[in-house]
């Protein structure tokens, strides 16, 4: 069976409409799934901005092209989470979220479950705006929730666990992946969920015809 | 007024957009499927390649390297996703990488609209002839050859392109800046990936929707 890579950032609305759809793969085809971080320089294409607290505008460096597509992006994602009860909230502001990235890294060493829990806590809240993914306390706590021992995690964030998400951040630019979800088999890439179809294809063997892309996945809310 | 039905679907689409060409046959089998009222619609190139766009750098800007980076990055994704949608279509590599400005194919589309052309017939010719055979579809006299009806080329000296380019406007106004791009009950869907959806509520919206 052909290992299956996938990348995320836990900031992007795409990438957590894809997670559920994404790990019933593992199911399906009875892999486990290499989950990396993919931490997505937001500004560097789609301009920055800050709202408030009532939705307001307060910062703006974005085109009036920019923020259509930033505005049709949350739209898109929002309408799909919705049909499956999922809440999607837009952010405020351009998060950080290499610590939360980190602290995927540090989950895995805690194997497949505690990973799922850590995964599942950190896009849930904070897309109900519950979860400061740029506190390291915050994202300690959820690590203990997931079932994660956090001795020397303050440590891995400093050192190890920041060297090796930066190392990861260059190696994939140079390998063609530059947003989530991207997944990867047999070196071979497919961006967005929509591709979800073609990754089913090439974890069956590649029987018939390279379907096309679609955002078919079906799951009960 | 902006074209965009009410009651119906309306289809943006862009000759000029490899995945456009990829989206017609099937959107065409799904709206057969269904007796609603359709509206095709042209939509520009420019705005089309609007999430492609890699914003400029200046000398000082701190993430110039990393832009660069991730332009070389997209490129090499779109250089794996050209390939991937020829072999959709059956067309070569170098067939599928034409760049050709769709601005008087686009007011062809409003042309067959108003003088009551097959639209899809003429879309349908539209790709094959601007992919598949290279012909030189910019040129108002080759677009005039593709209609049954005399006026083409003097609606494109005359009001064509001007319409073509309000619409393109208050298209983007609406939320369309990317093709192919459906609008169902005022609600916008940019991509072909979006057709199970338009399928399961047009159908009704029955049962879980795929998402």
């Amino acid at each position: 069976m052909s290992r299956l890579t996938v990348y995320i950032d836990y900031k992007s609305p795409y990438a957590f409409v894809a997670k559920d759809p994404t790990y019933a793969l593992e199911q399906q085809f009875g892999i486990e799934i290499d989950w990396l971080p993919l931490t997505l320089n937001i500004g560097s294409y789609l301009g920055t901005a800050k709202k408030d607290d009532s939705g307001k505008v307060v910062e703006n460096n974005r085109s009036p092209r920019q923020w259509a597509a930033v505005k049709y992006a949350y739209m898109d994602a929002r309408r799909y989470a919705a049909a499956r009860g999922l809440v999607l909230k837009g952010t405020q502001k351009i998060w950080d979220s290499s610590i939360a990235a980190i602290g995927m890294l540090f989950a895995k060493a805690s194997g497949h479950d505690a990973l799922k829990r850590y995964t599942d806590i950190v896009y849930e809240r904070f897309w109900r705006r519950e979860l400061d993914i740029e506190d390291v306390g915050v994202i300690e706590s959820v690590l203990v929730e997931a079932g994660v021992d956090t001795a020397g995690f303050r440590d891995y964030l400093g050192g190890e666990g920041r060297r090796l998400h930066d190392l990861i951040q260059e190696e994939i630019l140079d390998a063609g992946l530059f947003g989530v979800p991207s997944y990867v088999i047999d070196g071979e890439m497919y961006f967005g969920r929509e591709h979800l179809p073609r990754v089913r294809w090439h974890l069956g063997g590649k029987r018939g015809p390279l379907p096309d892309v679609a955002y078919d996945s079906v799951l009960a809310p | 007024m902006n074209g965009l039905l009410v009651g119906g679907i309306t289809v943006c689409i862009d000759v000029a957009d490899l995945p456009s060409f990829v989206a017609f046959e099937p959107t065409v089998r799904l709206l057969r499927d269904f007796p609603v009222p359709v509206n095709w619609l042209p939509l520009g190139g420019g705005l089309a390649r609007l999430s492609a766009r890699q914003p400029s750098s200046s000398d000082d800007d701190p993430l110039a390297a990393y832009k660069a980076r991730r332009a070389r990055a997209r490129e090499t994704w779109a250089e794996c996703e050209l390939a991937r949608n020829c072999e959709r279509l059956g067309i070569d590599p170098a067939q599928g990488a034409r760049s050709f400005d769709s601005t008087v194919a686009g007011v062809g589309l409003l042309y067959a609209s108003q003088a009551g052309e097959d639209e899809i017939e003429f879309l349908r010719r539209l790709f094959q002839e601007a992919w598949v055979r290279g012909a030189p579809i910019e040129d108002a006299a080759f677009v005039a050859t593709l209609f049954d009806s005399p006026g083409f080329e003097e609606y494109v000296a005359n009001e064509g392109v001007a319409e073509f380019e309000r619409l393109q406007g208050e298209l983007l106004d609406a939320g369309v800046f990317n093709s192919p791009a459906y609008v169902l009950d005022g609600e916008v869907f940019q991509g072909r990936q979006h057709l199970p959806v338009i399928r399961w509520k047009l159908g009704g919206a029955e049962g879980i929707p795929p998402t």
